[in-house]
């Protein structure tokens, strides 16, 4: 039962009238948490019972880990709580995400001695596993260096750590800003409310409308990399950012505005990433809250360093990090180096050349910048190294005749050439709303404040997207050859 | 409190008038105007449009009949005609109008088309109409989960007909008459292109000899001698296919062949001319197993067919009678 189903929506509805209507009082604070406790975890179990199991044991541990770390006052012993703690959450994501990572490394690596074969678990990955395992070491490690206290009622803390909002693909919430949100009575303010449903549609129309009709372009793309010409591919890498950011940045407007809408405030974790002027700052403003956390709890955990080469391995390892983060690849490791790599190589020449005073020169570097990070995310899209190396060479096979044969090549998957241009349009229209987000931030204050006829036009507007232009399941006649390429689930989900 | 109630009150009053808009677009018809396949909603037109009652040559079947070309057919046989069919429309939907019809004022000819020989499933308990007019009929909906749909049903069904086909929707709304003259229409299908002839070509199985249901060729064997009784002349009929598409329908040609000759009614197969089956301008660029014609396609099979018509009918020999 995710975000995108229909029975979801229903149960929340129930949630939200209940909750405002009966638990947000001062007296039933404990009962209101424990009701988001329920939720949560029932929330969870829609998809495997078994998964409460690994979210139960985690979030005791650190709760009870918290606890002792306040009592202890000798540093070795503190330090042992921590590694704990620390070893425990990352063992049980080893377990779950990285085995089969572990083992062919060991294998290629005893290879080169004598033939090994190691058998493989075929376990399935619990959803959101490494969202809240982040989120567990953030609080034993703020807890450990004094940021905050321990939680003391263990309701609340289960409630934070499985926080059905950000469960499943965070925004990943420290307990700092998170915890106390849970201890005080919500004010149930309209203009809020409204803002929070609009950006509840806001975020539907980007991953039902935008993203998930990408998906089947993109997905039949890689289904079949060797098939893919020059113009296919660059397609294919251009709609996949495109994919991505829709519906990624969607679930993320989603969750923050259904926290909204319960009176808890979420971390912004998207901030017009495809507009940003350099690399860095596209990792500034896409998914933020990982970057931060990595740079919080491991970069500025690493020894200071003493010069640029220095700083250059910490970036490089902190964004290897975050790759295998994504997945348990050597293509997800490979991403992350690269990229780390562009930081450290690529972005001094952009700052240069936006400084200058030439506007084509910085708009170019810009430029480059983007495509830059767009090519390497080859990477995170293909499943094996083999796959994007295919994908990357099918850039040589260019034919004139692709271009006249466009019709024919999306009608072969089920999509008709109309639906990919409302798909261009509709993310246009994104970028033009991103831009006057960034640009002109008082139009979108005047929106928000100004008169309620032009927000009820928009709401409608983007309900009757949702239901006309939305990619569901079980499409007629010609569309239904795209349904086994549909991307029903969100993408971070996997992770 | 009040701003909690307001806010519902506001939700509410959104949604349902969402609710009210896509049931208003439901009921307006036009998410199912291409489809065509309310046989009912079809025999209402027909009936309504003065052309109905004054054609003489009377052109019968699903799709493969609406986009032939009534000026050339009209032309060469210099009779009033008109078309009498619907998509996926089968010999049952077709037989009440006709006998309205001949029993209201005699056709001269009736060509029937053999591709809509066919029984539809017809689903039990699926309520035909757009808004069930009792409670019963809407309980009588499959599941829960479609109860709650079938109030939308034909806009969740058809809604991408906004991208894939803003012709029909425009045609729907606008409903030009230049479009619907003598009920046929122009065809808007896109002809087979040189990457799907490469799939014909290589990769791919032709449908197989599709033979006629004995039920349906009684029920032709009986219209027809219904047609003999009452001095109507018919002529049988097969659209071409592109020739790549089927295996040669052998059962299927046996099975009209035997009641054509039984009941003593031409039967064209129009399969038989090459000229028509080898050209991939005639036919739509699609591999499944309703293929059309395409514009060219059925001004080629109007040109076709009319004179097939004029040789094998009594029209051509009544009018060279006439003093």
């Amino acid at each position: 039962m995710g975000f995108a189903g229909f029975k979801f929506w229903v149960c929340f509805g129930a949630l939200f009238v209940i909750y405002w209507a009966a638990l947000n009082f001062q007296s039933r604070i404990k009962y209101r948490n424990l009701a988001l406790l329920i939720g949560s975890y029932l929330f969870y179990a829609s998809w495997d019972w078994r998964f409460l199991g690994i979210i139960f044991t985690s979030s005791v541990l650190d709760f009870l880990v918290g606890l002792q770390l306040e009592r202890e006052r000798e540093q070795l012993k503190r330090k042992l709580l921590l590694a704990s703690s620390i070893v425990l959450n990352l063992g049980f994501l080893a377990l779950f995400k990285y085995h089969n990572f572990f083992i062919d490394a060991t294998e290629s690596m005893l290879g080169l001695f004598a033939p090994v074969s190691f058998s493989r678990l075929n376990w399935v990955l619990p959803v959101g596993i490494s969202f809240y395992t982040f989120q567990t070491i953030s609080y034993t490690v703020d807890v450990y260096r004094g940021i905050i206290k321990p939680e003391r009622d263990p309701v609340t803390f289960l409630a934070y750590v499985s926080f059905f909002p950000q469960l499943l693909a965070g925004p990943i919430e420290k307990a700092k800003t998170l915890i106390p949100q849970f201890h005080r009575i919500h004010r149930f303010e309209l203009d809020v409310m409204k803002g929070a449903l609009l950006r509840i549609l806001w975020g539907a129309f980007k991953k039902v409308v935008i993203a998930d009709r990408l998906a089947i372009f993109v997905n039949h793309a890689y289904a079949q990399p060797e098939e893919l010409t020059t113009l296919t591919a660059m397609t294919a890498i251009v709609f996949f950012v495109f994919q991505l950011y829709c519906d990624f940045s969607g679930y993320c407007d989603m969750a923050i505005g259904m926290a909204r809408l319960l009176g808890f405030e979420l971390s912004e974790n998207f901030k017009r990433p495809l507009l940003a002027g350099n690399i860095r700052s596209v990792y500034q403003r896409w998914h933020i809250t990982i970057h931060k956390w990595f740079k919080d709890y491991v970069y500025f955990s690493l020894p200071i360093h003493k010069n640029n080469l220095q700083r250059g391995l910490k970036v490089l390892l902190v964004f290897a990090l975050a790759g295998l983060w994504h997945g348990s690849g050597m293509n997800f490791l490979l991403w992350g180096l690269l990229n780390g790599l562009l930081i450290f190589l690529l972005d001094p020449v952009i700052d240069a050349a936006q400084r200058s005073a030439s506007i084509i020169l910085g708009t170019v570097s810009r430029g480059i910048g983007h495509l830059a990070v767009y090519l390497s995310l080859v990477f995170f899209r293909a499943e094996t190294l083999q796959e994007a190396g295919v994908v990357f060479r099918s850039f040589l096979k260019w034919n004139y005749s692709d271009l006249a044969a466009i019709p024919e090549h999306f009608a072969q998957f089920g999509l008709h050439i109309n639906e990919m241009i409302v798909a261009v349009f509709f993310v246009l229209m994104v970028l033009l709303v991103e831009c006057i987000q960034e640009y002109a931030p008082e139009a979108s204050v005047r929106f928000f404040r100004g008169m309620g006829l032009w927000r009820w036009s928009a709401a409608m507007a983007l309900s009757f997207c949702i239901i006309l232009f939305g990619f569901y399941d079980n499409r007629e006649g010609q569309g239904a050859v795209a349904d086994k390429l549909m991307q029903r689930e969100f993408l971070y989900e996997q992770f | 409190m009040n701003d909690f109630i307001r806010f519902c009150v506001e939700v509410c009053i959104g949604a349902c008038s969402i609710c009210i808009l896509v049931i208003a677009l439901n009921h307006s018809g036009w998410f199912t105007y291409s489809e065509r396949n309310h046989a009912n909603g079809q025999f209402l037109y027909w009936w309504s449009n003065p052309n109905f009652d004054q054609a003489q040559v009377l052109f019968c079947g699903n799709s493969q009949v609406y986009v032939l070309n009534d000026s050339i057919l009209e032309k060469a046989l210099e009779e009033p005609v008109f078309s009498l069919s619907c998509s996926r429309c089968d010999l049952e939907d077709l037989l009440n109008p006709l006998r309205s019809r001949i029993k209201k004022n005699q056709p001269k000819l009736i060509v029937l088309e053999t591709h809509s020989l066919y029984k539809m499933i017809r689903e039990k308990g699926v309520v035909k109409t757009r808004l069930p007019t009792t409670w019963a009929n809407f309980f009588d909906v499959r599941s829960e989960w479609d109860q709650i749909k079938y109030l939308a049903r034909d806009v969740i069904r058809n809604r991408s007909q906004i991208e894939v086909g803003p012709g029909w929707l425009a045609e729907a709304i606008l409903r030009p008459q230049m479009q619907w003259k003598n009920g046929f229409r122009k065809s808007r299908f896109k002809p087979i292109t040189g990457v799907e002839l490469e799939t014909y070509k290589n990769d791919w199985v032709p449908f197989p000899d599709s033979p006629i249901e004995q039920e349906v060729l009684i029920a032709l064997q009986a219209f027809l001698m219904e047609c003999n009784r009452q001095e109507i002349e018919v002529i049988l009929y097969e659209s071409p296919w592109f020739h790549a598409q089927c295996a040669p329908q052998k059962m299927r040609y046996r099975g009209i062949e035997q009641v054509a000759f039984e009941s003593q009614v031409p039967f064209i197969n129009m399969n038989k001319d090459d000229s028509l089956v080898e050209n991939p301008l005639y036919f739509e660029a699609t591999f499944e197993n309703n293929q059309h014609l395409t514009e060219l396609g059925a001004n080629a099979v109007s040109q076709a067919l009319s004179k097939a018509i004029l040789l094998k009918s009594q029209i051509a020999q009544q009018r060279s009678e006439l003093p």
